[in-house]
């Protein structure tokens, strides 16, 4: 079997074989690092700790110190967000869910503007989904079935944005069993990992 | 289309700073105090042009006359200069090709004008009127003109974004040798005024970009004076590499509120075109022509937005010396009323801003009102007062302060005002 050597930041390397999910590099430093590990960079890329080492590269662990941890994080728990607006809110159509400055946002199609209340609601989903520590995975997928799927989901948006922007093979992530949205990734490996997060308000977008 | 916000942090304690942050924002936002107050408020047939109210006015004019005096030790005359200027000066200065589409323009008999966005290009023809020699040198010009940048209706924000405004703009005029110890008279100057307003400030030192008109040379040179103005004056700095605007390097300051938002409003900007344009010149030592540097800076920035960051960084409680009404004589009861007006009158006398409560209200409700308003001092009078030619003083925050002669708490208040300080100083609740 091919092997593969990482090298870590302090210039020390490992060995693995070819295909191991970097989360492995992170165990065998140590099991404190390996709880605390968000995702990692493998190259000059930040990718899922799922992700599988092919060829020789750099890897660093990205833990919360990281400086793109908290951009990361903020990214993962507005697919949290989406995932209990879908959930109360079967008719709402997604769009876009950025990381922002200061946080998050996330644009929604729905018959009526959200009231205070219905914020409410959706936090309140997001702490129980989180609290379930459902595993975010990535899928990758032709073009046309992940269209197709989302258009099989009433997402005409999502199918709009996988033309415009997705090549032959989409990637897909799934917050397991509950949603799944169209995204580059990476994101933490499951929402037991999204602990403090409020939603604050909403507004008409464009 | 529906947008939800929604933040998150890595700890609990991180998060609940954040959002106690959000609510401060929301209790001071200007445009809600600057309503509750009385300062300003806005029309939809005027959109972005704010109508300064009479409170309002007080504390702008109180602002330019700060800035005045604060400028007239330091070697800057005072201009006027018009609004609206021929396209052909837009021309000259570069503007008509770069900025047009944020220019007011008007048509007057067959000929193209522009309300003016800037003072600068003006400015340069006030320099040109005149031989200028290397003894007049530095020239100061301090302008407040009214300014208008036509901005599209849906970005325009209270007095933060506005479509006409007034600069504390000035420009100096300096030889290129002048420019470090220029430069440090004006950082100096900034220290003492953010110091005044009780203002914390971080600065950049903006360097040159990847685009830049002029030789590098003249930038390396300017930069290297623009830093040994910044070492002399003390001040720390942080570097924005290649941040410079086309035609000069600048320092910028960031005042910080006391929620910890950035604010940006200082500036000082080096420019080596605009002169160019204007083909300006002084007659050096050597019976030569040369060309001077022009300086741009502003202070406050604009008067708006500096009123904007006083009303939430104060969270509407100004400092005594700022505050459009310093006191609030209160008469318990119809029968104390005249002796509340001479009061006033004798508070007035010697430059207070004082009001008098004679609404057939009870006492409790005239002071909350007062406290609502954020008046620093309330001063009660009764028979014991009217008796003993006292006036029982409150304030804002401290509740009761106890009887003290009229003359007592005159001389009180015109010392926190010349200090320009407060009793509930400023905390800053971002650390």
């Amino acid at each position: 079997m091919d092997q593969v050597t990482v090298t870590l930041p302090d210039g020390s390397t490992r060995q693995l074989p070819a295909g191991t999910p970097v989360r492995a590099v992170a165990e065998g430093i140590s099991p404190r690092l390996a709880r605390a590990a968000l995702a990692a960079t493998v190259g000059d890329r930040m990718v899922d700790l799922s992700h599988p080492v092919e060829e020789d590269a750099p890897v660093r662990i990205v833990t919360r110190d990281g400086p793109e941890a908290l951009e990361l994080y903020r990214h993962s728990t507005a697919h949290l967000l989406a995932a209990a607006v879908t959930a109360l809110f079967p008719e709402a159509q997604c769009g876009i869910g950025p990381p922002t400055e200061d946080g998050f946002f996330y644009d929604f199609v729905v018959d009526r503007p959200f009231v205070p209340e219905d914020l409410e609601a959706i936090e309140a989903k997001m702490r129980e989904i989180a609290r379930q520590d459902l595993a975010y995975e990535r899928k990758m997928m032709p073009k046309e079935e992940a269209k197709r799927y989302f258009a099989d989901r009433g997402e005409p948006l999502k199918v709009e944005l996988i033309e415009e922007k997705g090549g032959p093979v989409v990637s897909c992530y799934t917050i397991d069993g509950v949603f799944m949205d169209f995204c580059t990734g990476p994101h933490v490996p499951s929402s037991g990992a999204l602990k403090a997060f409020r939603v604050l308000t909403s507004s008409n977008a464009y | 289309m529906q947008r939800i916000y929604g933040t998150a942090f890595f700890n609990e304690k991180a998060l609940a700073e954040h959002v106690h942050r959000l609510e401060e924002a929301k209790k001071r936002d200007h445009r809600k105090l600057g309503r509750e107050l009385g300062l300003f408020t806005f029309h939809h047939w005027a959109p972005g042009a704010a109508f300064w109210l009479a409170h309002g006015t007080t504390l702008w004019n109180l602002l330019a006359g700060y800035m005045r005096e604060s400028l007239f030790p330091e070697g800057y005359v005072e201009l006027r200069t018009p609004l609206v200027y021929n396209k052909q000066l837009w021309e000259t200065s570069g503007h008509w090709a770069h900025y047009e589409e944020n220019m007011l323009r008007v048509e007057s008999e067959g000929e193209t004008y522009s309300l003016k966005p800037m003072n600068c290009p003006g400015h340069m023809l006030v320099f040109a009127s005149e031989v200028r020699s290397y003894r007049d040198l530095p020239i100061r010009y301090h302008d407040q003109s009214v300014l208008h940048r036509d901005e599209a209706s849906g970005v325009l924000a209270g007095l933060t974004r506005a479509r006409q405004f007034c600069q504390d703009d000035a420009h100096c005029f300096v030889a290129p040798d002048q420019i470090a110890g220029e430069v440090e008279r004006l950082l100096r100057l900034v220290q003492r005024v953010y110091a005044d307003f009780g203002l914390e400030f971080a600065v950049e030192l903006s360097t040159r970009p990847e685009t830049f008109l002029g030789e590098t040379a003249t930038w390396d040179q300017a930069e290297a004076q623009l830093r040994e103005a910044l070492e002399a004056a003390g001040q720390d700095y942080r570097i924005a590499e290649g941040e410079g605007n086309l035609y000069g390097p600048k320092i910028d300051f960031h005042v910080v509120d006391a929620i910890g938002r950035n604010w940006q409003c200082a500036t000082i900007q080096l420019d080596y075109q605009l002169p160019e344009r204007f083909q300006l010149k002084y007659i050096g030592e050597d019976n030569a022509e040369h060309r001077p540097v022009v300086i741009h800076r502003a202070i406050f920035g604009s008067f708006e937005r500096f009123i904007a960051l006083l009303i939430e960084h104060y969270a509407g409680a100004f400092p005594l010396w700022l505050a459009p009404v310093q006191a609030v004589v209160v008469p318990i009861a119809d029968r104390h009323r005249d002796y509340a007006e001479s009061a006033a009158a004798r508070l007035r006398a010697a430059g207070l801003r004082v009001e008098v409560d004679a609404r057939q209200e009870k006492m409790g409700y005239k002071i909350r009102s007062a406290q609502l308003r954020k008046v620093p001092y309330m001063l009660v009078t009764g028979d014991r007062e009217a008796a003993g030619g006292a006036v029982a003083v409150r304030h804002r925050r401290d509740g009761d302060l106890g009887a003290s002669p009229v003359d007592d708490f005159i001389a009180a208040a015109l010392d926190e005002v010349r200090r320009r300080g407060a009793r509930d100083r400023v905390q800053a609740t971002h650390r």
